[in-house]
């Protein structure tokens, strides 16, 4: 008797859920994706419109609103050096790897889009970022970017189902990190096992005090903060772009990794070449897997100088035009001679500024001047 | 494993339905595996914690039982006590005290230590003041020879992990608990439904109307500087519903998960916001928190034996422990300082409260609701600074201009939830609703269940008590 009134009750559920759904996803989703996710929509729309599609995040189209006279982002660039192929972006600030094979897997398969080319961002990899508290609000994201029914999605939501661990509990996986990652890789001694023991070493004279020791020693915390691991095949982004590589080889895809700048320069400067081959082995490591896997990898790590990085106290992948299109350029070689054979790329332009002028941020020309004046 | 989850909904059918498959003998075992499951699927390392915490505590009780020296037992009482607040204390209020002291810098660089440093400062142990002081009354209450001490370690271990109640109570009694955790009982369908009714209307509380609050309230104070003086009473509003939503509707999911277990926990709520001062405010709110400070800290200090300026001491101390209780910083300290002298104002200004159901009985509520929102503004600040700032902003100081927004929806169920506390003002959810016809209730079930579905909060704020 129990279990016949039970099933009866159930059954109504079942009937109520599949009548809401019905509802939910004519009436209330589109809206909440529009809200929420707008970028579901676009990548579908886009990907059909696209012979190449770029993945991008802030470091496609971060401009320095004061300096930056150059505001076409790499993958406009990319554009004009391949006047004959529509290249179209999908960008996300702080998105990685994750985020974006959640998104390739919208793409229809029947869609125009035979070409992706996906950032590949180094210090992404690294436990600051893999923890970063934006986490949980790209997660969120992430429910949406999916093909289930709209209500189920949105009962996820509500169950808070995606990974939604807290600020203060990342913030310890960090520390944990810090603290456990191994830093040695082969071929090289470094002086520290781990990044923990590399803060805690003294490393400018004077840094315990205010003044420009203590800034620089902050700046070198915070490159060790972003660098100071090493690639393995179980690191969390290593899996994704793992994944993306067989999506793409399902859906017949040519697959372009772009590996974006980091600051060598001043990863030099404030901590010798520990830091620096550091940051090769990790580009290396990933060259060499994906190139061997079939991928064009577009090494783009050093094409910068220090200064032309907008963020000059901070570690970010933003870049000054000339960057950018130094990046396009590198891609379009890579996209015309490979990947599309009989477009030839749009190499020399004559009619932009100098870009070779190089455009330091406000505050780094603010230092110039004497203190007494500012 | 929170009670909120897609995980807690796989489990519970599953745990469920292998109890009542299991013989009898069998199943308390069962339970006692699920329990530690429940908790260790959260962080595995602190299983051993709470294993610890059983082991000593059913130790200390036996040998309370077994010696009749007074001053032994005294000894083991205390050893338990002890034993459980230095847990308690490392994991909860170490960073409070010795956040970045030398102490600290020395254990964080002590290689074996660094791990339970980066544990204590970001992580507290779920449940941890519920369990703990759960299992302090267990043995207490062998020592003055309430309770008798358990034989069996495992059956013991059950009292304090049966998962329905570990992560945030009710703070139950072993004599109220273990007698139901091994009687032998039989799928009934009153408590299928009970308990159905139970978790539906809890979560309908949690997901509906206290995630989408704590939205509203989250913004307005993460970034209180740029709202104006209305959105911050707006916000203490949202908080105070929000918190109240909470709580009551997790002790609901908790009565739901035992009741289908044929388990009777203790009502943990019953209308505080009805409550016509603030000592009725606090019999009715938290109930199994109150009756633990009342029996095993008010009691203990002479309670409102020793004359009229003792008890509102001992009031104070009370407060001010369940205040630390609440939160390791200073604003949790004041938010328990100013029940205290909540209290204090209650009690000279009004004595006791008006039996007469009248006008008057409803200004008096009205004003222990008040202040109790005005109180909370403590308990949700990040800091001293921002919950000044926050009275600031209710007192009419020059603020931000931006208006904060509650959106229609968040109204609309915060809305649902008043008139449905204010109208079941006598009996538990799932015996008013079994009062009306299938047809009736159902109709109810599905309102709830539309709403979790469709309207339920997208951000994750873990339930505000499973911190503590």
């Amino acid at each position: 008797m129990t279990f016949k009134r039970l099933t009866i009750r159930l059954l109504f559920v079942v009937v109520l859920f599949i009548a809401a759904n019905g509802f939910y996803s004519r009436f209330l989703w589109p809206a909440e994706m529009e809200k929420h996710a707008p970028l579901a929509a676009r990548v579908i729309q886009t990907a059909d419109s696209a012979d190449v599609l770029y993945f991008g995040e802030s470091s496609n189209t971060s401009f320095n609103p004061f300096t930056d006279t150059l505001t076409y982002s790499i993958s406009e660039f990319l554009q004009q050096y391949l006047p004959r192929l529509q290249v179209r972006d999908i960008t996300h600030s702080a998105y990685h790897p994750g985020m974006f094979l959640a998104l390739m897997e919208l793409i229809p398969e029947t869609a125009r889009v035979k070409t992706i080319v996906v950032t590949m961002n180094i210090r992404n990899c690294g436990p600051a970022a893999i923890h970063t508290t934006l986490e949980p609000y790209m997660q969120k994201q992430k429910v949406y970017y999916s093909s289930r029914m709209p209500l189920l999605s949105r009962i996820y939501l509500s169950m808070k189902f995606y990974d939604n661990r807290d600020s203060m509990e990342r913030e310890r996986l960090k520390l944990e990190a810090w603290r456990t990652w191994d830093i040695q890789y082969p071929g090289a001694k470094h002086p520290y096992p781990n990044a923990r023991s590399w803060f805690d070493a003294p490393k400018f004279p004077g840094e315990d005090s205010s003044g420009d020791a203590r800034r620089k020693r902050i700046l070198a915390d915070d490159y060790i903060k972003g660098f100071a691991f090493v690639l393995r095949e179980d690191n969390p982004r290593i899996e994704q772009f793992d994944a993306m590589v067989k999506l793409a080889a399902v859906n017949g895809w040519k697959l372009v990794f772009n590996i974006v700048p980091e600051n060598m320069e001043y990863a030099r400067l404030l901590l010798g070449e520990n830091l620096v081959h550091t940051i090769r082995y990790n580009r290396d490591f990933l060259a060499a897997r994906y190139r061997k896997m079939g991928v064009e990898v577009v090494d783009n790590l050093e094409v910068a100088r220090g200064q032309e990085f907008t963020d000059q106290f901070w570690t970010t992948e933003h870049f000054n035009g000339r960057v950018r299109r130094a990046c396009a350029r590198n891609l379009a070689g890579v996209l015309a001679g490979k990947i599309s054979p009989g477009n030839v790329p749009v190499l020399k332009q004559n009619n932009w500024p100098n870009p070779e002028v190089l455009q330091p941020m406000a505050d780094t020309l603010l230092g110039l001047v004497p203190k007494k004046l500012r | 494993m929170l009670f909120n989850s897609v995980q807690f909904f796989l489990f519970l059918p599953l745990v469920w339905a292998l109890y009542f498959l299991l013989p009898h003998r069998f199943r308390w075992i069962w339970l006692l595996g699920s329990s530690y499951f429940f908790y260790g699927y959260w962080k595995y390392q602190f299983v051993f914690l709470m294993a610890f915490t059983s082991l000593v505590d059913w130790y200390c009780a036996r040998q309370i039982v077994a010696n009749t020296a007074q001053t032994v037992r005294k000894r083991f009482l205390w050893f338990s006590i002890i034993s459980n607040l230095s847990i308690l204390f490392f994991f909860k209020y170490f960073n409070f005290f010795f956040g970045h002291s030398p102490l600290a810098r020395w254990l964080y660089n002590t290689e074996a230590m660094a791990w339970a440093v980066e544990l204590a400062r970001y992580t507290i142990p779920a449940g941890i003041s519920f369990y703990t002081f759960q299992s302090i009354s267990y043995v207490v209450d062998v020592y003055r020879g309430n309770d008798t001490a358990e034989r069996s370690l495992p059956r013991f271990m059950l009292f304090v992990a049966f998962f329905p109640q570990l992560v945030a109570g009710p703070i139950e009694r072993f004599s109220h608990l273990q007698r139901q955790l091994f009687s032998r009982n039989n799928i009934r369908y009153e408590n299928l439904s009970a308990g159905f009714r139970l978790l539906l209307y809890g979560l309908f509380l949690k997901v509906c109307v206290a995630d989408n609050l704590a939205a509203s309230a989250d913004q307005f104070y993460g970034a209180h500087k740029l709202y104006n003086n209305g959105s911050a009473w707006l916000a203490a509003l949202a908080f105070c519903f929000q918190v109240y939503a909470d709580f009551f509707g997790y002790s609901l999911m908790a009565q739901g998960s035992a009741k289908l277990f044929g388990i009777d926990l203790m009502d943990n709520f019953l209308k505080p916001f009805l409550a016509r001062n603030v000592p009725e405010f606090w019999q009715r709110w938290h109930i199994s928190l109150s009756t633990w400070f009342r029996d095993y800290i008010y009691f203990p200090l002479g309670g409102s034996r020793q004359g009229k300026t003792r008890m509102l001491g001992n009031v104070m101390v009370v407060f001010l422990v369940s205040g630390l209780w609440h939160g390791a910083n200073w604003t949790m300290i004041l938010f328990g300082a100013a029940q205290g002298i909540l209290y204090w104002f209650d009690h000279f200004l009004f004595g006791k409260a008006p039996a007469r159901e009248d006008a008057i009985a409803w200004l008096h509520r009205a004003k222990t609701v008040f202040f109790f929102l005005l109180t909370l503004v403590f308990f949700r600040s990040m800091s001293l600074k921002q919950s000044t700032e926050v009275y600031g902003m209710l007192a009419g100081m020059p603020s931000g201009e931006a208006q904060l927004q509650i959106p229609p929806v968040t109204w609309a169920m915060l809305c649902a939830f008043i008139l449905l506390d204010l109208f079941i003002t006598r009996d538990r959810f799932d015996r008013w609703v079994g009062k009306y016809p299938a047809a009736l209730r159902w109709t109810v079930y599905s309102v709830f269940m539309l709403s979790i579905w469709m309207f339920g909060g997208t951000v994750n704020h873990p339930f505000v008590y499973f911190q503590f």
